[in-house]
């Protein structure tokens, strides 16, 4: 009964995956679940295999083992497209908008044909946020910060329940970085599930409800920022021993 | 003292938008109305063409009409989607091929048989495309190389159905003579019997120029772009990149087939040098590299201009164009790697729009 009421709530469940890349072990045997409707973060080291992790949620890589549980449906070793389309978005470490094509196609590019309300949707999203000017701007002349932002509107374009965020707020002025916590926030009321990796520990703790912390392809602590703060294992995986 | 100079962060932040913002011209939104009246004009020009040229002019014509529809074709992949093909040559003899020996073996009428060119292009692009549009970049590239050369040998030793290096002859075109006291309306006729490979070739390259333009102003188009901007970003985001690559390619395949088809019977004779020489290739890459790849003007532009530069050089010297054809591309690419187009958008003369 209560396994069954727990499992409700859980909208993505990661089960003793591991990847290995030729002689680096990625990840190893890593467990996660995801909350729906909440703030998850994952946190650790530089090379601890966040990122990975984000791409073989994702897709973009397959794992060698576990399983990978969205919505009820095992997604390991499923196309990238599909599980996008299963409703879960994500953006990219370092931005990754197309180029030669202007903010508004970047926007209306990822809909699918039928959907004939795009442009208007596009234009909207670009509007909350102040920046109806830059629609008709090629992607690649935007700054760094502005390709964030628009990265994240790029979500709001498709029905996404599950936002993964692969350190939004690295190399981003505090502008821009007050922009993207609105964004995050509006999801947050929407209902939407976001899970997020950042190195800004002071953000971190205060919008995650619940941390994960790797090290070395393995999940180290798992809680509440403060539990997290508060365990000797993570201290020492940040500063070490 | 710095505090009260520099402007606020939001003030900077907006000044950063400003600084970056482009405006399309307000002409831009008639783009499509200009070039339906350009299309009907060069329509109108190129069905009466025939009426009072030299058969010199008709068959130039054919000519540019023919390196239109290969380059136009090559663009949506190779332009839109950035996969380098190396696969026109191929399509081009394969077309040829097909429609000349559905002729030779009497089994259709010439329409039919271009038709069924087309379709068989599209059926084996559909065969290649799926495994090797897994295949990324240079990757693609020398596949489709050894896709066109593959080609060649199987038509050369399949002997006993191409038959092989002796190429095939095809049933001659009988002219008619104009009759005398010819009716205008006999006249017309008479033109368009006479023409009628030069009509077959005008009626594609239209399609061709119209496909262009709904490819190019789709989404579907700005899927392709997609997958030249960041292929990985796009399967992300829910795009089918494999399916959207494998369509395309088999799409696009269709036209240099028919236009192989098309030209077997112009030229009355085809072997496998000839219809599956690397030039077709290369005249469809240079074409819409000097027009702008991944631009609906693009391959057309360059049609005109290079195969008109082209044919004068040849009245020159028969080998020079293909130096020509080199020097051309190494320019391009080193002085205006967007092509015609994409310069003429960097003096503000033509707009940043899709529809160029």
């Amino acid at each position: 009964m209560s396994q069954s009421a727990v499992a409700t709530d859980i909208i993505l469940e990661v089960r003793n995956v591991s990847k290995r890349f030729g002689g680096i072990q990625a990840v190893n045997d890593a467990s996660l679940g995801i909350e729906r409707g909440k703030v998850t973060g994952v946190i650790g080291p530089n090379g601890s295999g966040k990122s990975t992790m984000f791409n073989l949620i994702t897709g973009l890589e397959t794992p060698d083992s576990g399983q990978i549980i969205y919505k009820g449906e095992n997604i390991a070793g499923k196309a990238p497209h599909v599980i996008n389309r299963m409703g879960m978005g994500r953006t990219f470490q370092l931005t990754r908008l197309f180029g030669t094509m202007t903010v508004l196609e970047n926007l209306t590019v990822i809909t699918t044909d039928s959907f004939q309300g795009a442009e208007e949707l596009a234009e909207k999203l670009l509007a909350n946020l102040g920046l109806t000017r830059l629609k008709n701007e090629y992607a690649a002349n935007l700054s760094y910060g502005q390709q964030k932002l628009v990265e994240f509107l790029r979500l709001s374009m498709i029905e996404s329940d599950l936002i993964l965020l692969d350190e939004p707020f690295a190399g981003v002025n505090p502008v821009m970085e007050k922009k993207l916590l609105e964004q995050i926030d509006m999801w947050v009321k929407e209902g939407k599930t976001v899970l997020l990796t950042d190195h800004e520990m002071a953000i971190m703790m205060e919008l995650c409800e619940s941390i994960y912390v790797f090290d070395y392809g393995s999940v180290i602590a798992h809680g509440t920022p403060q539990e997290v703060r508060e365990n000797p294992r993570v201290m020492e995986a940040y500063f070490g021993s | 003292m710095s505090t009260s100079t520099s402007p606020a962060p939001d003030q900077m932040h907006q000044d950063e938008l400003d600084a970056t913002a482009y405006r399309l011209p307000g002409w831009e939104k008639y783009l499509g109305w200009a070039y339906l009246a350009a299309f009907i004009v060069a329509a109108i020009v190129l069905l009466w063409l025939p009426m009072n040229a030299k058969a010199y002019t008709v068959t130039l014509t054919l000519t540019v009409l023919l390196v239109l529809t290969l380059s136009t074709s090559w663009n949506w992949l190779s332009g839109f989607a950035g996969y380098t093909s190396f696969a026109t040559a191929g399509f081009f003899g394969i077309g040829s091929y097909i429609g000349a020996l559905l002729l030779y073996y009497e089994k259709v009428t010439w329409i039919p048989a271009v038709f069924l060119a087309g379709a068989g292009c599209f059926v084996i692009a559909l065969l290649v495309g799926i495994p090797t549009l897994r295949l990324r970049g240079p990757y693609f590239a020398i596949a489709m190389l050894a896709f066109s050369e593959l080609s060649r040998v199987i038509v050369l030793s399949w002997d006993s159905l191409t038959l092989g290096g002796n190429g095939v002859y095809l049933p001659i075109l009988r002219l008619q003579r104009p009759g005398e006291n010819e009716t205008f309306w006999e006249e017309i006729q008479r033109t368009f019997h006479n023409n009628q490979n030069y009509y077959a070739m005008l009626a594609l390259a239209a399609v061709a120029c119209i496909w262009s333009y709904v490819v190019g102003t789709s989404r579907w188009g700005l899927k392709l772009l997609s997958i030249r901007d960041d292929e990985v970003a796009a399967e992300s985001m829910g795009i089918r990149t494999t399916y959207v690559k494998a369509t395309t390619f088999a799409g696009s395949a269709i036209f240099p087939g028919m236009a192989g088809a098309i030209y077997a019977r112009h030229v009355g004779y085809i072997d496998p040098v000839t219809v599956f020489a690397i030039i077709w290739t290369i005249r469809a890459i240079t074409t819409t590299i000097f027009g702008g790849r991944g631009t609906i003007l693009g391959p057309i532009v360059g049609a005109v201009v290079l195969t008109l530069v082209s044919e004068k050089v040849w009245e020159q010297d028969p080998n020079l164009y293909q130096v020509i054809y080199g020097a051309i591309i190494i320019l391009v690419v080193l002085f205006m790697p967007g092509g015609l187009t994409s310069l003429l958008q960097r003096y503000n003369i033509l707009p940043r729009s899709r529809r160029i």
